[in-house]
């Protein structure tokens, strides 16, 4: 694999650059698909000499590649176009995906799961709602959970497994597949209605919004060109990538199915980003991919061993055309219900929606915190780092003893929630001590666990950088207030 | 050169009004500090790992002699870390009411263990009563 630059793209800046290379995607679509060889445009990282830039361009993918020479000169396709570059890629033939086969209970997205009849085991992808009648499905791929390409033929799923046997002697059975596209509408998806919703809409089965390493679910949208993504698989576990081209066409031959290949289109790109080397393998089947702020983007179903490039399927289409909505999770102390744990469950709090009455959504209200923030230089840097280190201080805070235990002792999780209800209802203050400990205790405590635990890099990053941190909770005890004296330092700073 | 005895910083200290709440400080949780360093196997361990001895003798000496300053690394561990670990353990090992004197006064005293150079400075901006963590 070549070597890995620095692509990162903080998701505002893939927001912009995505909404201005749009308003020339129509016009460039209409003039460029007029070439014979050419079968989609989109937009998407370019690449160079195999290695991915930090530069959004259109992205053409053709049936095959041709030299200059072999083509007419009305047939080249420009470099640039508007100003704007071009990067040619050939159709991706993906495989699809084949070792967390846990049991979880509740049950959580990024788990194992197999079909009572289906040709292996793959990952439950996320929760959503029927939209008919609001009834929780599950979502993973149709080659996770059917036995052929063509029916749902009266399926079921079970995690981690299925022994196959009928519904009443079934083992860690959880649900039907209720509907599913694979051979038409360009995506590999399947739903499955949790078990035990006859009456109601609380399913027997408890499940949590979540999704394992990557915290709450909170909603969808359309996956961005540039942005980077996290999933969470039964084989590879969690991972980071950089979707590097958001309408590409994808050949995956299905050996299962007698080696059927099904052509999709408009399918997104996922590439992995270092330390990974791969995004997905065999058995991630049915994950799903996250954006920064913890929303899925897009149902994962297969990749390229060779280019190591996930192929996955834009979920707000994958909605659409199943008919259900992804969960958005709320974020208030004592949120049990039949979505499973209280607050205390959030390892660090995933950017989940609020719906108190009156008051914004804590999504809506930490963007708009986000934004106020990345007005100032030290804001933006505090931004940037937490983007920069989130999968691996999630890791930690779930997998690494030390860590964990002293996140919860330090009573973090407590700390976040008031954060979270603080940004979403202003004026409400941040307590100074939990359980005697104070914002500055945690603080302090976690930048030890983290110097002793965390990467090179991490360490360096939280060295140089907890004063500030304590500096600005020391100012205040609420978000207004740790802005205003980031806006004073801002202010001190520029003077 | 100054008779080296601790009454001499204390003196100091009484002088301003901040100095005075430092003084409170050191002598309400001084004894439990103490017990913690010579007792408590975590803060032995951490107090001696990470040099304790060497930094706190030459914090010292940086309060006496005129042109010295306390040193900021042995062996790899600057004082900052020494700090950190120490207010860490003396946390997780203390009493409540030292847990909270740690968290009020521990980032006060490791801004002026990255940013002074001798106890001397560090008696200068107690007595100017000025914030020890300054914006920018």
């Amino acid at each position: 694999m070549a070597e890995k630059k620095d692509t990162y793209i903080p998701r505002d800046e893939c927001v912009d650059l995505n909404a201005e290379l749009g308003k020339s995607l129509k016009e460039v679509e209409d003039a460029i698909l007029a070439h014979p060889n050419v079968l989609s445009v989109g937009l998407g990282m370019k690449k160079s000499k195999g290695t991915l830039q930090r530069e959004l361009c259109f992205k053409i993918t053709v049936d095959r590649k041709k030299e200059a020479g072999e083509l007419k000169k009305n047939e080249l396709i420009p470099p640039v176009i508007n100003g704007i570059k071009t990067d040619v890629e050939e159709v991706l033939q993906t495989i699809p995906g084949a070792a967390d086969s846990k049991k979880y209970r509740p049950l959580i997205g990024g788990s194992q799961m197999e079909g009572s009849s289906g040709p292996g085991s793959g990952t439950l992808g996320c929760f959503g709602k029927r939209n008919s009648d609001d009834k929780i499905v599950i979502l993973s791929n149709w080659h996770v959970l059917m036995s052929n390409e063509n029916t749902i033929d009266g399926a079921r799923a079970g995690q981690p497994s299925h022994n196959g046997c009928c519904s009443c002697c079934a083992c860690n059975e959880i649900g039907e597949v209720v509907a599913g596209e694979f051979m038409a509408n360009d995506m590999d998806a399947a739903i499955a209605l949790l078990d035990g919703q006859e009456a109601d809409t609380i399913p027997e089965v408890r499940y949590i919004n979540e999704i394992l390493d990557l915290g709450f679910v909170t909603g969808a949208t359309a996956p961005l060109a540039g942005e980077t993504v996290y999933k969470r698989g039964r084989t590879t576990g969690l991972t980071k990538g950089q979707v590097q081209n958001s309408r590409i066409i994808s050949n995956t031959p299905y050996v299962f199915y007698n080696g059927v290949a099904v052509l999709r289109n408009n399918q997104c790109a996922i590439d992995p980003v270092a330390p990974h080397v791969d995004y997905f393998l065999k058995g991630d089947s049915g994950s799903v991919s996250l954006n920064e702020k913890n929303q899925v983007v897009a149902l994962n179903y297969g990749f390229d061993p060779v280019s190591h490039v996930t192929v996955a399927t834009d979920i707000t289409d994958v909605m659409t055309q199943l008919q259900f909505t992804i969960l958005d999770s709320t974020f208030h102390s004592g949120a049990t219900s039949s979505q499973g744990n209280p607050a205390e469950g959030i390892p660090f709090g995933g950017m989940a929606a609020g719906t108190m009455a009156g008051n914004p959504t804590f999504l809506e209200a930490f963007e708009q915190l986000e934004a106020e923030l990345n007005q100032y230089e030290q804001g933006k840097r505090m931004m940037n780092l937490f983007a920069q280190h989130r999968t691996e201080m999630f890791r930690l805070v779930n997998e690494n003893r030390e860590m964990k235990a002293a996140w919860n002792r330090y009573q973090g999780p407590s700390f976040l929630a008031h954060i979270a209800r603080s940004i979403r209802k202003k004026g409400q203050q941040v307590p100074a001590y939990i359980k005697g400990i104070s914002m500055q205790n945690l603080i302090l405590k976690m930048t030890a666990v983290l110097q002793r635990n965390g990467s090179e890099n991490l360490a360096k990053d939280v060295t140089e950088n907890y004063l500030d941190i304590l500096n600005v909770i020391g100012k205040g005890k609420t978000p207004d207030e740790w802005k205003a004296a980031l806006m004073d330092q801002h202010k001190n700073t520029n003077r | 050169m100054k008779t080296r005895k601790l009454e001499y910083f204390e003196d100091q200290l009484k002088a301003s009004a901040l100095g005075q709440e430092v003084l409170q400080v050191l002598r309400t949780h001084a004894n439990e500090a103490m017990y913690l360093v010579n007792k408590n196997r975590p803060t032995m361990v951490c107090w001696q790992r990470h040099y304790g001895p060497h930094f706190i003798k030459s914090v010292v000496d940086s309060g006496f002699e005129e042109e010295v300053n306390f040193i900021k690394e042995v062996k790899g561990i600057s004082m900052e870390t020494l700090i950190l670990n120490m207010a860490e353990v003396m946390t997780d090992n203390g009493t409540p009411e030292l847990k909270r004197a740690i968290g009020n006064f521990a980032p006060q005293v490791l801004y002026m263990a990255r940013n002074t150079h001798n106890l001397r400075e560090i008696m200068a901006l107690i007595k100017n009563g000025k914030p020890t963590q300054q914006h920018g």
